[in-house]
């Protein structure tokens, strides 16, 4: 069903664009998450409009107040939520439904990437297995060229310079940074530095791009440069939905900043 | 300590799932299987296993931790009791075959996948990041071979000449001594199987759903024979006939010197493996789990459904068939003439 439904479709579009672009696989991986990017753009959108919903319902007084009134009795708390919900027209599943139905479209991309990566016998042989028969052509695709500038996509990534002993993962500090952009455009502002969703918020903000950039220094470079690019496209969907605050984005987390 | 958890949970469910999404400790491979008159050696997952032939009894493995090195071609039988295998981790080694202690000798760019040919003192070792590397039992670089693209097929030494299939397409003759081209032909495919020589032709499967015969001195085509879909697998010749099967299934007795069309057996499963032919008939796996034995009229003795894919080349050893596993349990299955179980590798625990 997965396979079927996701994963054969993603795989066949993916090595269409590869035979498109003259056989570039890093053309094809960015130009692929870029358009799945713009189909999903809609459910982009109505998370961000959730968002902004929520937004103006914690910097609402009325809320403010009523969380303060109701501290210890959260039936009532719940009860005034519910009542403001309806009179400032909030959705509250408007943010996390589009992020649900967004997640299984963003895994299979992220599945399609790796599978077409095939990198060993039987990766190669399922690989064999999801091109549609008649649409490319086997003979064609294989072998897949997966070298993309100075990467191997099919390998973790390293500049080597000649006058370093070591390999920069230029990608992998890529990711890092990208994914730190994103989560920042993408976190609401929020009313206080108390507030628990906000304290959550942050760690995340400081905890993601570091498993990212540890995802991407130890898996295929393919798969970097999808986490590149759909960071990168994110940023621009947040900025178009006028959700970007550039000068906050590229502000350090406090926790660099504040002197003991 | 209770603002953590919640991040930390998303975190290290986001590392599971995106580790587990990309094969991480999933098989990539099937075991690769060498023997000699009382020992089989077999590269699987993460090590080399040495067994008795007689009885499957553990003689040693290597490396002594389990690493993730992830070992797949057969090893090459190397003079002075010496094993030659690759891993997944780039590095080529040597084994004693009496004591299990090795070494690595030699890193390239990719991943070891073809099996490494030992001729004389030096061993040819094509690697994934497109060279073959000509280099000494030390591990010393005596020439190496860029081609266009992966190479995952066996190479093959015949009368100083090193023939290598690469998935580029092209069938390489080189000069052993010095890694200089002979000769190349356009094979029409990716090749991935192994090569075979006979009467003075090349035989070899192609992605591009042909058999092809080369001639060997020259590399000119002697004939393509289109299948109904990829030929992973080499081919196997006797008597005068080839032998192999595609990824859809269906198995082909060919005439070697025209390639006329004898006879075909279907399966229900993508036969990948070599066929092996021994005096009882034509034994070859198949994706499915079974191996089968055919006679040399194409007709089935018997079909044995074994646990796990099957997709290597059955081995003689002595009176048994050596059959390697993706089984979760097993990693290899020795079957008298009969198909019955003589014994099992199991996985390590």
């Amino acid at each position: 069903m997965w396979d079927t439904f996701i994963i054969t479709p993603f795989v066949n579009a993916l090595l269409y664009i590869y035979m498109m672009v003259g056989q570039n696989f890093g053309v094809a991986i960015i130009l692929f998450t870029i358009l799945i990017r713009l189909v999903t753009h809609p459910l982009t959108a109505q998370q961000v409009k959730g968002t902004k919903g929520m937004q103006a319902l914690n910097s609402d007084p009325r809320w403010i107040e009523a969380q303060k009134k109701y501290k210890g009795d959260k039936e009532k708390l719940s009860q005034e939520q519910m009542k403001l919900y309806k009179e400032l027209g909030i959705n509250p599943f408007a943010s996390c439904l589009p992020t649900i139905i967004q997640f299984p479209v963003i895994i299979g991309l992220y599945q399609s990437i790796m599978l077409t990566l095939a990198s060993s016998p039987i990766e190669l042989l399922n690989l064999t297995k999801h091109i549609y028969p008649g649409f490319l052509s086997i003979s064609q695709i294989i072998p897949l060229d997966s070298q993309f500038l100075w990467m191997n996509l099919g390998q973790p990534e390293r500049l080597n310079l000649g006058f370093l002993p070591f390999g920069i993962p230029v990608l992998a500090i890529v990711v890092l940074i990208t994914t730190y952009l994103q989560s920042k455009a993408m976190t609401p502002a929020t009313t206080g530095s108390k507030d628990q969703g906000a304290q959550m918020s942050k760690m995340m903000n400081l905890y993601m791009p570091f498993l990212m950039f540890y995802l991407a220094l130890t898996f295929s470079s393919g798969l970097s440069l999808y986490f590149v690019t759909s960071n990168v496209v994110g940023i621009l969907q947040y900025a178009a939905l006028g959700q970007v605050d550039f000068k906050k984005m590229f502000t350090l987390p406090a926790i660099f900043t504040t002197k003991k | 300590m209770k603002k953590l958890t919640i991040p930390i949970i998303t975190i290290l469910l986001a590392a599971f799932f995106l580790s587990g999404c990309t094969g991480a400790g999933i098989a990539t491979s099937w075991p690769g299987i060498t023997v000699t008159e009382d020992t089989v050696y077999t590269a699987y997952t993460q090590g080399v296993y040495a067994v008795s032939a007689a009885n499957g009894s553990p003689l040693w493995h290597y490396p002594d931790k389990a690493g993730k090195m992830t070992f797949f071609a057969a090893p090459a039988l190397a003079p002075d009791d010496q094993l030659i295998v690759g891993d997944y981790s780039n590095s080529l080694h040597v084994i004693d075959t009496k004591t299990g202690t090795g070494r690595s000798i030699f890193t390239a760019e990719g991943k070891w996948i073809a099996q490494p040919i030992v001729d004389g003192d030096i061993i040819y070792a094509a690697n994934a990041d497109r060279i073959l590397y000509a280099i000494d039992m030390n591990g010393n670089l005596k020439w190496k071979f860029e081609t266009g693209s992966l190479l995952w097929s066996n190479p093959m030494v015949i009368d100083g000449i090193v023939y290598l299939g690469a998935m580029d397409h092209y069938l390489y003759a080189l000069d052993a001594k010095t890694g200089q081209q002979v000769w190349k032909a356009d094979a029409g495919g990716a090749i991935i199987g192994n090569l075979v020589n006979a009467n003075g032709s090349i035989f070899l499967g192609t992605m591009a759903n042909e058999a092809v015969s080369i001639n060997k001195t020259d590399g000119k085509i002697n004939w393509r024979f289109t299948a109904g879909n990829a030929v992973w697998s080499g081919p196997a010749i006797k008597d005068g006939f080839l032998y192999f099967g595609d990824l859809d299934g269906n198995f082909y007795a060919l005439t070697e010197s025209d390639r006329k069309l004898l006879w075909q057996y279907k399966t229900d499963g993508a036969i990948v493996g070599t066929p092996l032919l021994t005096d009882a008939g034509i034994f070859f796996t198949v994706e499915n789990g079974n191996l089968v034995l055919l006679d040399y009229t194409g007709k089935l003795i018997y079909s044995k459904t074994l646990n796990g894919k099957l997709y290597g080349t059955p081995v003689v050893s002595g009176e048994q068939i050596l059959v390697g596993t993706t089984d979760k349990e097993k990693i290899l299955i020795a079957l008298d003439s009969n198909g019955n179980q003589v014994w099992v590798l199991p996985q390590p625990k």
